[in-house]
């Protein structure tokens, strides 16, 4: 908990240090950059809304470094489950919300898992490191999917760069309106709580911690490398695939190109900073939204506010892994 | 022809061998990619001031070794993951230069040279490209002929064994890292100086091309140039189809992508035809 804190705290005072430097008005902008989230129930949606998110995806990420694998491909994962619950959405026939919903989000979780379970099996087959070849599949679909999104699915109507909105019987329920919160917080709540007792009480989470922890060991025990080689990555994939799914039905409605980014680091970035236990997840995710939501207030609508973005994530994965700034137990990688 | 095979292989080739005697260390560098836009960027920039292209690339290629000194002493010392840092640095120098490009030149977007520096030569092959040639060259020496390159190696190997005899693992591995940086450097400055712009995301992926290639050379210089030469061939490929069938340009930029993993599988398939790993 102690490394936490300092992690905490020294990513803050890194922020913090930036905005000033490249802010016309420092003052100004470090008190917008801290009470950003809480400025008015927009904000403070928008930044519950990007913590859930943050939770499915770090939790999923979580799972995959406890199964000792490494996947680098979530912004793809992410962005293709996006983008197959959308085109399940504007090309299926329509349906009644409760049967579509499970639908769509199936889908996306179902791709996710797929793309992501072929880095598991590449890794077990032929020795390929799940750490290139995640990356690589990933880098193909990000293009892909914004070659579908400003090709085929394209509003030719619209302005920006996106498709048609899905259906509004599609969507999921608004909380807190006018704010982007919506009842994927549940969803988020329910990932969290499962995969706590996946890991933590069911057979299939030991065996994948043993095969994570020491799998020549877990082999003589008789645990099957190949299905723990694809489950830890397949798993983190479908439910970066999730988060792809909730970001459309829950905030965006329809496609825009690129609406996704950012969200598969992050969820490295959560899920390193949380170490190994859901409810440290929650807090990290609220932390990593907390930053992400003050920057974009604390910078509106200048040209550097992505670039920081980029800049503090970098930042996040540079010390978070630190030894000298936590305690042994605490260790994950 | 030749030429232009040539052109794009190099790029991808420097930033290969720069990874591969990382990796022979034990300690893979994951940030080539963003290490070659970084030496992109500086080359450019001093390109300009000096007017000249040789100390450009030679200060691209300074720069992405420095970056490489701070971060991955931090991380070495600090007992990091490197593999985070290097995921780190692939999300951080990006931001930092686009940063850069905003504050000095007031744009995120394309810079053009207005005058081209001249290109000093000698035998008519010019400075920056002898640089990165004799770079080249000496990479290849250290990791097949050198005593130093044997260090290396064996720290990548057995590590225990290697400090036992006398071998520091934090200087040897630092080392090999920091010549992955001013390899990547030199790589990015290469691209730069035969586009005549820096062009925001230069890099387009070739730093994990690189990697990609390293696994497809099973870690040998022979076996690394042959795949580089290959993506070059592929990406040559892709620039003359896409001039004849005009694809949607996100496909044509997933290309690269596609024939790393479809060449990794490839190659996966005839090494381990019998046995599963």
């Amino acid at each position: 908990m102690k490394g936490k804190l300092v992690v905490s705290l020294l990513i803050l005072s890194l922020t913090t240090l930036l905005l000033a430097l490249l802010s016309p008005e420092p003052a100004e902008t470090i008190v917008r950059f801290f009470t950003g989230p809480f400025r008015n129930i927009y904000a403070f949606g928008s930044f519950l809304s990007s913590a859930l998110l943050l939770v499915i995806a770090g939790t999923g990420i979580s799972i995959c470094f406890r199964g000792g694998q490494f996947n680098l491909g979530g912004e793809g994962q992410v962005y293709s489950g996006a983008a197959a619950s959308l085109t399940a959405a504007l090309l299926l026939p329509l349906m009644p919300g409760f049967i579509a919903k499970p639908l769509l989000i199936a889908a996306a979780m179902i791709t996710g898992f797929l793309i992501a379970a072929l880095s598991g099996w590449l890794r077990h087959r032929f020795s390929i490191h799940e750490l290139i070849s995640s990356y690589l599949t990933s880098g193909a679909l990000v293009f892909f999917c914004d070659f579908l999104i400003s090709g085929p699915l394209r509003d030719e109507e619209s302005f920006l760069i996106a498709t048609q909105r899905i259906p509004g019987a599609y969507t999921l329920a608004q909380l807190l309106p006018p704010s982007p919160l919506h009842s994927g917080i549940f969803i988020a709540a329910a990932v969290a709580a499962a995969s706590h007792i996946f890991l933590h009480r069911s057979v299939w989470g030991y065996r994948l911690r043993m095969f994570g922890e020491q799998s020549t060991f877990a082999r003589f025990g008789g645990i099957s490398p190949r299905t723990y080689r694809i489950m830890p990555i397949g798993i983190s994939g479908a439910l970066y695939g999730l988060a792809g799914a909730v970001a459309l039905l829950g905030i965006h409605y329809r496609g825009i190109q690129g609406f996704t980014a950012g969200l598969g680091w992050n969820g490295i970035a959560v899920a390193l900073i949380a170490g190994t236990s859901p409810v440290m997840t929650l807090y990290a995710a609220l932390l990593v939204a907390y930053i992400e939501i003050g920057i974009s207030s604390a910078m509106a609508g200048a040209a550097v506010t992505y670039d920081l973005g980029l800049i503090v994530r970098g930042a996040i994965l540079i010390v978070v892994t630190l030894k000298v700034l936590k305690r042994k137990q605490e260790e994950l990688l | 022809m030749i030429q232009s095979l040539l052109q794009y292989t190099l790029p991808i080739l420097l930033a290969s061998f720069g990874g591969l005697v990382s990796d022979l260390a034990g300690t893979l560098n994951i940030a080539l990619e963003s290490l070659i836009l970084l030496g992109a960027f500086v080359t450019y920039v001093v390109s300009i001031h000096a007017q000249s292209p040789l100390a450009g690339i030679m200060a691209g290629s300074l720069a992405s070794g420095a970056v490489v000194l701070v971060f991955y002493t931090l991380a070495l010392k600090g007992r990091a993951n490197i593999f985070v840092t290097g995921l780190g640095l692939n999300l951080l120098i990006p931001g930092a230069v686009a940063t850069a490009s905003s504050l000095m030149y007031g744009t995120r977007g394309v810079l053009r040279f207005d005058n081209f520096p001249l290109q000093p030569t000698v035998l008519s092959v010019p400075l920056p490209l002898l640089f990165s040639y004799a770079m080249l060259a000496c990479i290849w020496y250290l990791i097949s002929a050198s005593s130093a390159g044997l260090r290396i190696r064996a720290m990548g190997l057995h590590p225990h064994v290697a400090q036992i005899r006398g071998v520091s693992p934090f200087r040897t591995r630092i080392a090999a890292l920091v010549i992955s940086g001013l390899a990547c450097g030199a790589a990015g400055g290469l691209l730069v100086l035969s586009l005549r712009a820096y062009v925001p995301n230069v890099s387009a992926g070739r730093g994990w091309i690189a990697l990609a290639a390293i696994y497809l050379g099973k870690r040998r210089p022979w076996g690394v140039l042959a795949a580089t030469v290959l993506f070059g061939a592929a990406e040559l490929a892709a620039n003359i189809a896409q001039g004849m069938f005009a694809l949607p340009s996100p496909l044509f930029m997933a290309l690269p992508y596609v024939a790393a993993v479809t060449a990794l599988i490839i190659q996966g398939l005839i090494s381990h035809r019998k046995k599963p790993s």
